[in-house]
């Protein structure tokens, strides 16, 4: 009985690693984005607002009746980090261009800031969503919004999408992938001039905040080996408390190793 | 050492580890605690188990939270999502963050483990205030009577062995479970009956020796409950911030003057001796 335990506790995790295997190298292939093309019969707006005011806009076109809103967000090429809520609720958005820097596994910290959904059907008013980000849908001509915002406080919903996609853009004849191209908005008047190195780099304004703007399906390139542990945040230099904890855990551990010695001399 | 000074130590210890979901404040806090042990532990004591132990509780936490945790940047498998629970990626920054948990959870054991490794039990019962010396003593001699119960599950478990019993279903196990509680019944009525007749309970508990405080106990009931003190405020203040490496691994945010408050926790290994 026990020896039949002991082979199905060491089966198990075999089995799962040689499917987890497979599944790996099945899903390595290239994603495809939502929009690959220019010439998409339908556009939805983004409009992030970061914590410090800095709006950014993107639009993007899929040709579906209808797609997720993390599907639309992850096609604007901004980072994203998402976590489960569990059940039917989808997802929740953790972070969006880097902000914030870090998230709990569970995405919200008890009292920091967190990324407020918003939605905008056909041209409409912001509505707070009630679903995860992978559950809510937007057709053509939604709006999906995004406001990190304090957990204190009502949500004040982040600026207008008017503009943010062509009004009426006809269905273009299609043209290769390699023409589209992203653009971004310029900041809202409100927004602080330069952004913060973690952010997404600004990109030139287009003559008109809206002016022939269509997103971009490239999906976010996936993250490379772990190169560099610094902190986005952290500025450059010696950290004197890290410096402190190794030279303590330096000193403790020699002390532990004269004991253990020692103790066996004796 | 005074008892009442380690039980503040121990008390300091386990807010310092639990504090913060750091883990640089966790390894130094298991770093002083490891230190205090080796230092003070009775001699006739082994922290082979204990080690095992948290090894085994490590290993746990980093397991359960790399294939519960799907978040992060880096995955280095990924399993079926058609399974529940588990399905998903698993990423290098959620096993680091089971190993900060296993950490924490170490660093907490290892600064109450004085408590039970380096005092005697009398020792600890007789440190209760007064008002709370009956709810020790009976807490005590519970605790006390779980080895033993260990020890007459095995000598039964052996006996019934030796009369050709065989557990090969989970329904035959009462075989075994129904005698070892009917002893440790008639082992508590017993120690019961022993205690009353030695009059427990009849009045205040007399002390052969009465506690004695020294320079250096005082120095450890004053300082490690300062740094634990100031490791909380600091930590309410927000000088002092969680680790969390999603979606992608950094280095923790420490603070100097928090490092110190877990250092103040080596004091022990320092001023008291065996």
């Amino acid at each position: 009985m026990i020896r039949v335990l002991l082979r199905v506790v060491l089966a198990l995790p075999l089995l799962g690693a040689g499917m987890g295997a497979v599944t790996s190298v099945a899903g390595s292939g290239p994603a495809t984005p939502l929009c690959a093309q220019a010439a998409s019969l339908h556009h939805v707006g983004i409009v992030v607002e970061h914590g410090d005011g800095q709006v950014i806009r993107r639009c993007v076109g899929f040709d579906t009746a209808t797609a997720t809103a993390l599907a639309v967000l992850q096609a604007s090429g901004l980072e994203v980090g998402i976590s489960s809520y569990g059940g039917g609720l989808g997802a929740a958005v953790c972070q969006i261009d880097n902000e914030p820097a870090t998230y709990p596994p569970g995405c919200f910290t008890a009292s920091g800031s967190y990324w407020v959904l918003f939605v905008s059907r056909a041209g409409g008013a912001w509505a707070t969503s009630d679903l995860g980000v992978s559950s809510e849908t937007v057709a053509g001509g939604d709006g999906i919004g995004f406001r990190f915002d304090p957990q204190t406080g009502a949500d004040p919903p982040p600026a207008s999408p008017a503009g943010t996609c062509p009004a009426s853009t006809p269905p273009p004849a299609r043209t290769p992938a390699a023409s589209v191209r992203p653009t971004a908005a310029p900041r809202a008047s409100s927004s602080t001039p330069s952004a913060p190195p973690s952010r997404s780099a600004p990109t030139p304004p287009s003559a008109t905040p809206t002016a022939g703007v269509l997103g971009v399906a490239t999906p976010a390139a996936s993250p490379g080996a772990i190169g560099s542990l610094r902190r986005p945040d952290s500025p450059p230099g010696i950290n004197f408390g890290l410096l402190l904890a190794a030279v303590g855990s330096g000193g403790l551990l020699g002390l532990l190793a004269i004991r253990i010695l020692g103790r066996r001399a004796v | 050492m005074n008892p009442r000074a380690l039980a503040a130590w121990s008390l300091s210890g386990i807010t310092i580890a639990l504090a913060s979901g750091n883990p640089v404040y966790r390894a130094l806090a298991l770093l002083c605690a490891v230190n205090v042990l080796v230092a003070l532990r009775r001699p006739e004591v082994s922290l082979r188990g204990l080690s095992i132990a948290l090894v085994v509780a490590g290993l746990i936490a980093i397991a359960v939270t790399t294939l519960a945790s799907h978040t992060g940047d880096h995955a280095f498998l990924v399993l079926p999502s058609a399974i529940p629970v588990l399905g998903g990626s698993l990423t290098v920054e959620a096993a680091l963050f089971g190993a900060s948990t296993g950490l924490g959870i170490a660093a907490a054991v290892l600064a109450a483990a004085p408590l039970s490794l380096v005092l005697t039990p009398n020792s600890l019962v007789d440190a209760l205030p007064s008002a709370l010396a009956r709810t020790g003593a009976a807490i005590g001699t519970a605790l006390n009577l779980i080895p033993g119960i260990a020890r007459s599950a095995t000598e039964i478990r052996d006996a019934q062995r030796m009369r050709g019993w065989r557990p090969r279903r989970v329904r035959e196990w009462p075989d075994l479970a129904v005698p070892v509680v009917l002893t440790a019944l008639e082992g508590s009525i017993a120690l019961a009956e022993a205690m009353e007749a030695r009059g427990y309970g009849s009045g205040a508990r007399s002390h052969y020796s009465d506690l004695v405080w020294r320079w250096a106990d005082v120095v450890v009931c004053v300082v490690a409950p300062a740094a634990a003190i100031a490791f909380v405020l600091l930590r309410v203040s927000g000088s002092i911030a969680d680790w969390y490496p999603f979606p992608n691994v950094s280095l923790p945010p420490v603070n100097g003057v928090g490092v110190a408050c877990c250092l103040a926790l080596a004091l022990p290994a320092l001023v008291w001796r065996r």
